[in-house]
């Protein structure tokens, strides 16, 4: 394998992640200071995992999305009408914010 | 509904299959994964009054995404790893056969990993997520993400028991260099 599989890595990384508006750092295969547990492996090794990673997460992506969702934001718009933006719903009890996380 | 709602049902839909492979890599069972989803959809639709139109979507779907899928492991008190002496010894015979890692066995293994070092390892290197996103969606500092990335990537390779990047088989890229080297070798341009 030549040294380029990394930049490889680089930039399939860097492509899916053009489209995330706000990032800042990349996830490089060649970071510079590293923390002091989990010290680095080989570049082609890292590259290989990603690789392999991407392959089995992208199935996934690619594979047609099963009617059971389309039919959930159906049932979904039909019981509480549009997505709410703004105003809560208040129908709907106290309102949780779901990005919390429950301790 | 309004264009706006109207497009944030559409970005909604357009994010469908990014959950579903997060959902899968998380959980390891397809059809666990999909109920995931479902009840992530569920919440999102009618939280979408604290989600702030114009910042990530995807971000905060998955952040609700991994939060049900935790709670859900830490009400059962059961870890999704298996115990990794049975698997390691299963493998080891595998091992001996060329180093022909396939992807199941890559599944396997990302199966057993602890979950937090999962996520880190799909959300950096799978689902396009800066560190600093990730952190924001898992909820931890940055440095933590980027510990648990490596950690996770020598728990791979420990687990599957390859210590080098040729012993996990010829993928398409790989196939695609050998190609090119096998050229470059005989004067090919």
């Amino acid at each position: 394998m030549s040294e380029g599989r990394s930049v490889v890595a680089d930039e399939s990384t860097r492509v899916f992640s053009a489209s995330e508006a706000g990032t800042s750092s990349q996830p490089p295969v060649n970071a510079g200071p590293q923390p002091a547990d989990g010290a680095r492996l080989g570049t082609e090794v890292e590259a290989v995992i990603g690789r392999r990673l991407k392959a089995l997460y992208d199935d996934v992506v690619n594979a047609p999305v099963p009617d059971r969702f389309m039919q959930l934001l159906a049932q979904l718009e039909q019981a509480q009408g549009a997505p709410a933006t703004g105003a809560a719903d208040t129908a709907a009890g106290p309102a949780t914010d779901p990005t919390e996380t429950d301790r | 509904m309004t264009p706006a709602q109207a497009t944030l049902r559409d970005d909604l839909i357009a994010a469908i299959p990014n959950l579903r492979a997060f959902a899968v890599s998380l959980c390891g069972q397809p059809s666990t994964a999909d109920d995931l989803v479902q009840e992530t959809l569920v919440k999102a639709w009618s939280n979408l009054d604290s989600f702030t139109l114009g910042t990530n979507l995807k971000a905060w779907l998955f952040t609700i995404l991994r939060n049900v899928y935790f709670s859900e492991l830490r009400k059962r008190r059961r870890e999704v790893e298996d115990s990794d002496g049975a698997f390691a010894r299963r493998l080891s015979v595998h091992g001996e056969q060329a180093g022909h890692m396939d992807f199941e066995d890559f599944r396997a293994a990302l199966s057993k990993l602890p979950p937090d070092q999962r996520e880190a390892l799909v959300l950096v290197g799978a689902s396009g997520f800066s560190y600093e996103e990730a952190a924001e969606i898992a909820g931890c500092a940055v440095g933590t993400v980027k510990s648990r990335v490596n950690r996770g990537r020598r728990r791979l390779t420990d687990i599957l028991g390859v210590d080098e990047a040729a012993s996990f088989g010829p993928d398409d890229e790989t196939q695609a260099a050998l190609v090119l080297a096998a050229g470059a070798a005989a004067g090919v341009p």
